[in-house]
């Protein structure tokens, strides 16, 4: 049965809080003497404004210290042309304070996997100057620990950059892949629009990637790099991931470099390139099984001290560490849909994984250890916006027990499974459909949602504590 | 004249002879190409070519590509988004090399389709990247054939969708939205689309409608329509694969 009834979504927590049994709308005692705190929403005063860089919006002022601080990066719901803003939350069961820490972020935040740090990329280009600046937030108190800027020489100023970023981990060492794409001719041409029969003016241009590896110290703050992997012409997206000793990076060769001719089965292959961490050559380099490492395929170190990747959605990969084998695990209860699947994985304090399929409506939790069988499925009625972001979907307890997810498109609100029993524990059935559900540090439940209020707080038993709006839509929450 | 077909992440083969014989005989399918979770027609030669030909038996003939990248990413940067159409026209390209009669429009004019669900927020910078390289890209004797063209649910949420391509050069909008479940290929709905006029001014057409989705209708597939605008900007198969 549903537990709570939200109304239509689009209420402040002050006004109107509903809980078992409660009346429809409590007054702020009524709703203070609950125990559950009112939503108090401190939006940093630190706003977004023009093309402001990451080096001028850094530090936001220290004020941690709340029960649970957590980050959203998204984009400003101001200004469409502001992608990668960040800001950090803290939620102490009475008050969510917001504030803005960046906007224009080379990349998705990646956080340590010792949770302590996350890495925030940004990049300048000022003429030939291109330069890659690192900051490391600390994830209790929301402040910068470390900034450092490295230069990037032999970067045209009308190059593209993009930036995947993969922790050791050990968290000392981040590596960010560098992705530097060239025009190496450009050109105006006019199109006609086959509606209008108008023509409009369109940049023509050849481009050509190749990469370059950087190694950032975080305890000692240096660089090591840029390291030319000499690769071009590749395409420019990777798949990146490292183990405490070595990078694994996934690219392949631009298909449409090689003139074949039509009828031709031949095409290049991905190859994953193992190196050393600080090395530029790599120890090992092998063919790949799978697609191109150009569609997020979630890669991840094993505590076997294995790396996975998962591909199609369906099969994980498991790589060796020591030698070129390569192991492959495939999990019925993934399977390819009408609409494409794009799950999740991602490791535990126990070693095993958790598998999150929003689109099929199914979890999984895994254990290397017991060659990947399976020891917990969950299955539920795929969410609303199972495809959409933000990716985190699902989330599961610390102690594993109950699996958290976005309702069914009738009920909307959120929804608690029992994992061993499979079955539905707990509901809070709401008109506003939620995008996304993160578990957070005190043990509460955030959810998202593409409308405001985009944020809502519940507690393990998915009783309502507060929601709130924030000034970005959520692409990702850490 | 109406036209309609099936969009599905999954293989035509796996799904066309239930699909026809439940909701008819499409003139077109709506695939995914690279970069997209799953489900994509590159995956191989032998793949390809067994995609194309069920395409022609289903008696369709037309495959319309679309993309669905991770969609985190469409809140990125416009390196993020021309690195992801670097990719489509990429398995594009390989998907036209390996399938012999698989050809380009006549008018050297194929619309690609970016998928943007509806709880994604595209940035502009984002679109950009994206969309500069698919309407600039140099097909090899073919000029400039792509134009970038998008997925999405017109004018929802905060308006990050249909505002995000405003003045640029998107040449075409297929809306997922409203979804009306009880008509089929055989008994089409009246063409009516969401639209971006009702939050952007002189916004692009939605030429293209997916008017029953498989979760919403419980269908094997989802179905689409349109007035005749597409399988002209489709490839097209001159012969069974």
């Amino acid at each position: 049965m549903p537990k709570n009834d939200a109304g239509d979504g689009r209420r402040m927590a002050l006004e109107e809080f509903r809980g078992p049994g409660a009346p429809a709308v409590l007054s702020r005692r009524a709703f203070l003497g609950r125990g559950v705190g009112a939503a108090v929403l401190l939006l940093g005063t630190e706003m977004v404004s023009g093309r402001r860089h990451l080096l001028d919006l850094l530090p936001t002022p220290a004020d941690g210290g709340g029960s649970a601080t957590f980050f959203l990066y998204g984009l400003p719901t101001s200004d469409a042309k502001l992608p990668g803003a960040i800001r950090s939350a803290v939620a102490d069961g009475a008050t969510l304070r917001l504030a803005s820490i960046a906007s224009e972020l080379a990349a998705l935040p990646i956080k340590s996997p010792d949770g302590g740090w996350l890495a925030l990329t940004s990049i300048s280009q000022d003429g030939a100057d291109a330069a890659l600046t690192v900051s490391l937030l600390d994830t209790t108190t929301g402040t910068t620990s470390l900034r450092r800027t490295c230069k990037l020489p032999n970067v045209p100023a009308d190059a593209s950059l993009l930036v995947t970023p993969a922790w050791a981990v050990d968290s000392t060492v981040l590596c960010l892949v560098l992705s530097i794409t060239v025009p190496t001719w450009t050109g105006l041409i006019t199109k006609v629009d086959p509606l209008t029969g108008a023509g409009v003016d369109v940049q023509t241009a050849n481009w050509r990637s190749h990469h370059e590896l950087l190694y950032f110290d975080g305890k000692k703050g240096d660089f090591i790099g840029p390291l030319d992997l000499d690769d071009a012409p590749s395409l420019a997206s990777v798949n990146a991931v490292a183990t405490d000793k070595e990078l694994f990076l996934w690219t392949i060769d631009e298909p449409a470099s090689f003139i074949r001719e039509k009828g031709s089965d031949a095409a290049p292959s991905t190859r994953l390139s193992v190196f050393s961490l600080g090395s530029g050559k790599p120890g090992r380099v092998m063919s790949a099984p799978g697609p191109w490492p150009v569609n997020g395929e979630p890669v991840l170190p094993l505590g076997t001290g294995q790396v996975g990747r998962l591909v199609y959605g369906t099969d994980l990969h498991v790589y060796s560490s020591t030698d070129d084998s390569i192991q492959g695990v495939n999990f019925p209860q993934l399977t390819v849909a009408a609409r494409p699947s794009a799950p999740t994985i991602e490791s535990r304090k126990d070693g095993t994984l958790f598998i999150s399929a929003p689109v099929l409506g199914q979890a999984l939790i895994v254990d290397p250890a017991k060659e990947f069988s399976i020891i917990t499925s969950v299955s539920y009625p795929p969410p609303l916006y199972a495809g959409g972001a933000p990716d985190s979907k699902a989330a599961l307890s610390a102690s594993g027990d109950t699996l958290y997810v976005l309702g069914d498109p009738q009920t909307g609100g959120l929804a608690a499974y029992d994992t061993a029993s499979g079955k539905i524990r707990d509901a809070f059935a709401s008109a506003q459909q939620f995008s996304g559900v993160q578990l957070l540090q005190d043990g509460n439940i955030l959810a998202v949602a593409p409308d405001a209020p985009r944020l809502g707080v519940f507690g393990p038993d998915l009783n309502s504590i507060f929601s709130a709006d924030t000034d970005i839509d959520v692409v990702a929450i850490f | 004249m109406a036209e309609s077909g099936y969009d599905t992440a999954s293989y035509i083969y796996d799904v066309r002879v239930a699909a026809d014989a439940t909701y008819g005989s499409p003139d077109y399918w709506l695939r995914y190409f690279t970069p997209s979770p799953n489900g994509t027609v590159d995956l191989g030669s032998a793949h390809a070519n067994h995609e194309c030909r069920d395409d022609w038996d289903s008696g369709a003939k037309h495959l319309s590509p679309i993309t669905s990248p991770t969609q985190s990413r469409l809140g990125g940067t416009s390196a993020q988004g021309l690195a992801d159409a670097q990719a489509f026209v990429n398995a594009l390209q390989n998907v036209y090399v390996w399938v012999t009669p698989l050809l380009l429009p006549t008018n050297d004019t194929l619309r690609c389709w970016l998928d943007q669900e509806s709880s994604t927020s595209m940035s502009a910078n984002y679109w950009a990247g994206w969309s500069n390289y698919i309407n600039g890209y140099t097909w090899p004797s073919h000029g400039q054939p792509l134009y970038a063209c998008l997925y999405c649910n017109p004018c929802h949420g905060a308006g990050h969708n249909c505002t995000t391509i405003a003045g640029t050069n998107c040449f075409a909008i297929w809306s997922s939205t409203p979804e009306i479940c009880g008509y089929s290929m055989n008994n089409l709905p009246a063409f009516n689309p969401n639209k971006c006029s009702a939050c952007i001014a002189n916004p692009p057409a939605s030429l293209l409608w997916q008017f029953a989705e498989k979760g919403v209708c419980s269908l094997s597939v989802n179905i689409d329509m349109n007035e005749g605008t597409l399988t002209p900007y489709s490839f097209y198969l001159n012969a069974r694969p």
